[in-house]
């Protein structure tokens, strides 16, 4: 998250409010770190401006057009008058296990790009499981690729604020 | 005999969270927190440009790195803000 929360953290608590831009990939781990922070649920949704991912590759003129279609909602967010909205509504509704397989998108698509996938495979009485399957990596040591059990440990902080009832998250690894 | 029991399992403290209330004045101080990344600098102008018009001056602020928290001294530089808007995460 590029420390944005933290920072938007430290000025709320000056007394400023603060408004963030993110990539809109990142939502889950908006949300873990949001709670990390001990932010409010509503912080992220009433904060946070979301832009379509990715961002570096867009001309100076594209990435300005993307503000000027967002500017009411970013004068709504600094009004502190924002209505909600998601980067991934569609997750909100739904059965717990597509939820979090759509709340997990971003991080799946970062290990993908490290040679690496992680597939959910069930959710029951509060427990989701799945898989890290490690194939081709694009480092030598294994180290781009965080341990089943820490990975499930950040996707239990994205996955759990979202997903009512959900306790655990438990991963094995595979090899591909 | 009375033996020390040391409990290995470590608590985790976080500091509580204020929001900030919403300023009320007509004529703002907007801070632009630019964290370095890719494009932020032009999403943030182009932000700032439009908020003119909203009657809010910006204050331009930029951290060396995305991967850090903001330094105090550019904390401070937007201490003086009524509103900050920051980006780009990721």
């Amino acid at each position: 998250m590029s420390c944005c929360m933290r920072d938007a953290g430290a000025l709320e608590t000056l007394g400023i409010p603060t408004v963030i831009l993110v990539n809109d990939v990142f939502e889950p781990i908006a949300h873990a770190t949001a709670a990390l922070l001990n932010m409010p649920s509503s912080y992220v949704t009433e904060h946070v401006i979301w832009l379509p991912h990715p961002t570096s590759n867009l001309t100076k003129a594209q990435a300005a057009a993307l503000i000027d279609e967002r500017i009411e909602r970013i004068r709504g967010a600094l009004a502190g008058t924002l209505p909600a909205e998601t980067a991934s509504a569609q997750a909100a509704d739904g059965e717990p296990l597509a939820r979090a397989r759509a709340l997990v998108d971003g991080l799946t698509r970062s290990l993908r790009a490290d040679g690496a996938d992680l597939v959910l495979e069930s959710y029951d009485d509060g427990v989701l499981r799945g898989r890290v399957v490690v194939g081709e990596l694009t480092c030598e040591d294994g180290s781009c690729i965080m341990p089943a059990a820490q990975l499930a440990k950040m996707i239990e902080a994205m996955v759990r604020p979202q997903i009512n009832g959900l306790h655990t998250v438990e991963l094995e690894e595979a090899e591909a | 005999m009375s033996i020390q029991v040391y409990d290995p399992r470590g608590t985790r403290e976080s500091a509580a969270f204020t929001l900030a209330p919403r300023p009320k004045k007509k004529a703002l101080t907007l801070g632009v927190l630019d964290n370095s990344k890719e494009q932020a600098d032009v999403l943030l102008a182009r932000a700032a440009e439009l908020l003119r018009a909203d009657n809010m001056t910006a204050v331009f602020a930029r951290k060396p790195s995305f991967s850090r928290p903001a330094p105090g001294e550019v904390i401070e530089q937007l201490k003086m803000c009524d509103l900050v808007i920051t980006g780009l995460g990721g």
